[in-house]
């Protein structure tokens, strides 16, 4: 039994090795694309900084599966133990755990123990907002939009309109915006938050929830702000495609404008408002692009089961030969 | 005026409670207790608590009637799901901005009143433009 936790735990401390030498250089990506801003279209950077945020977690995965595969293999009955022919360097064997380097052991039992702590937080984070929706929407009346997404008119102040949910996409928005804003600014920022939805932006941003468990927390930040702020713009664009940039526009700078009143008129920094409304009155406006995110996470999905299960072996082999440069 | 309490969601029975507290002008436990029958049937002692457990919770005022409480609602069932309303939109909003919820503008940021009116002329200066 301990030698299985020992086992695990030095897989899991592969994947967080793994993790923290892909982060500079999805990091480096990152700052490509962030300076890279106006040069890209919007829903392009959106799925670039999308891909490099989950970059760490998907290789991680992959090499620490990969690298526990042929030991299970063998547990499973499923293959002969390889372990015989390579007795020179470390293993990361189930059946000989007296070879697992020790700080490899104790540095992936500590990286379990953040993921579990990473995990039971992100759960209570998940069962609070589900919990606060499923009021809200008790709460408000339910329509749809011309889009033909579904959307809720939720009662009080004019403090929402957002999209959410993975399984569940809809959106919420508050009924007293419509006294704050006219009928074609709430129209514009309602087929924002339907471009939101028709891009799976939720979906992305659960992907990436769950990318952070293994991921080095300052990576996942940066990549979800650039993220963020690539898919608001790529939604802008499909909103001005049909209602015109100068009434997406009006509609962020009313939005804010609420944001502000209802802040007590705190000012700090405008966080990418200026940006938008700029680049929504553009002479010659972006076209609309259809999201790639979710059809990319997918393919790299794909991606990591057929390394895992064509090149395990050679991955296994070379993550040993690799310990024992540092054992 | 006066502000509204930071009220929570109601469970089933409470909202059997304040369903009929807000259809009659004024009750007593012992007529909450009358009026639910069927599935929603519960012991006198049970109602006893849960229309006190409302009164602690600001929704329901009382004033004494011989021997028992007779409690009239607060606030409107408009209110009170206006006030709920709000408090949830707020919990969502700073508790759960990171979640996987997308704003048509960031909670988190705060503006600045002379750049919203910078950025109001420029799309006024626009649409002349576009005239």
């Amino acid at each position: 039994m301990s030698g299985a936790l020992a086992f695990i735990a030095a897989c899991v401390g592969v994947g967080a090795l793994v993790s923290l030498l892909v982060w500079p250089m999805a990091g480096l990506g990152l700052r490509a694309v962030v300076r890279r801003a106006s040069a890209w279209p919007a829903a392009r950077r959106a799925d670039a900084a999308f891909l490099l945020g989950i970059a760490p977690a998907l290789v991680a995965v992959a090499v620490s599966t990969a690298t526990a595969m042929p030991s299970l293999m063998t547990r499973l009955g499923l293959a002969a133990d390889h372990c015989g022919g390579h007795d020179h360097h470390v293993h990361v064997c189930m059946q000989h755990v007296g070879h697992l380097p020790t700080w490899l052991v104790a540095f992936g039992a500590a990286a379990s123990l953040l993921f579990v702590a990473r995990a039971a937080r992100l759960a209570v984070t998940t069962w609070g907002a589900r919990r606060r929706f499923a009021a809200l929407e008790r709460l408000s009346v339910r329509e749809s939009t011309p889009e033909g997404c579904v959307a809720f008119r939720v009662p009080g102040s004019p403090r929402l309109c957002l999209a959410t949910g993975v399984l569940r996409p809809r959106i919420f928005y508050s009924a007293s915006l419509a006294e704050h804003l006219s009928a074609q600014e709430l129209a514009a920022a309602l087929a924002h938050e339907a471009a939101h939805l028709r891009r799976r932006d939720p979906v992305a941003l659960a992907v990436l929830d769950l990318a952070a468990l293994i991921s080095p927390p300052p990576h996942v930040r940066s990549a979800r702000e650039a993220f963020r702020a690539a898919a608001e713009q790529a939604c802008d664009v499909v909103a001005a495609a049909e209602h015109g940039g100068a009434s997406v526009a009006r509609a962020l700078v009313s939005a804010a404008r609420l944001q502000w009143a209802m802040s007590g008129g705190l000012a700090f920094a405008e966080h990418g408002l200026a940006e938008r409304v700029a680049a929504l009155l553009k002479p010659r406006p972006d076209a609309p692009a259809p999201a790639r995110t979710v059809a990319a996470f997918c393919g790299c999905a794909v991606a990591v089961a057929v390394v895992v299960t064509v090149g395990g072996l050679d991955v296994h082999h070379a993550v040993e030969t690799l310990l024992s440069r540092l054992d | 005026m006066r502000t509204a309490p930071p009220f929570e969601p109601l469970g089933d029975l409470e909202t059997a409670v304040m369903d009929i507290a807000w259809v009659l002008p004024t009750v007593t436990a012992r007529e909450v207790c009358d009026r639910l029958t069927g599935r929603r049937a519960r012991a006198y002692t049970t109602i006893m608590t849960t229309v006190d457990r409302l009164h602690r919770k600001g929704l329901l005022s009382r004033e004494k009637d011989g021997q028992a409480w007779r409690y009239r609602p607060a606030l409107t069932k408009a209110a009170f799901e206006r006030a709920l309303a709000d408090r949830l939109a707020t919990e969502i909003l700073v508790l759960h901005g990171e979640a996987g919820l997308s704003a048509f503008v960031d909670a988190a940021a705060r503006v600045d009143a002379d750049l919203l009116d910078q950025l109001a002329t420029l799309i006024d200066r626009h649409r002349g433009e576009q005239r």
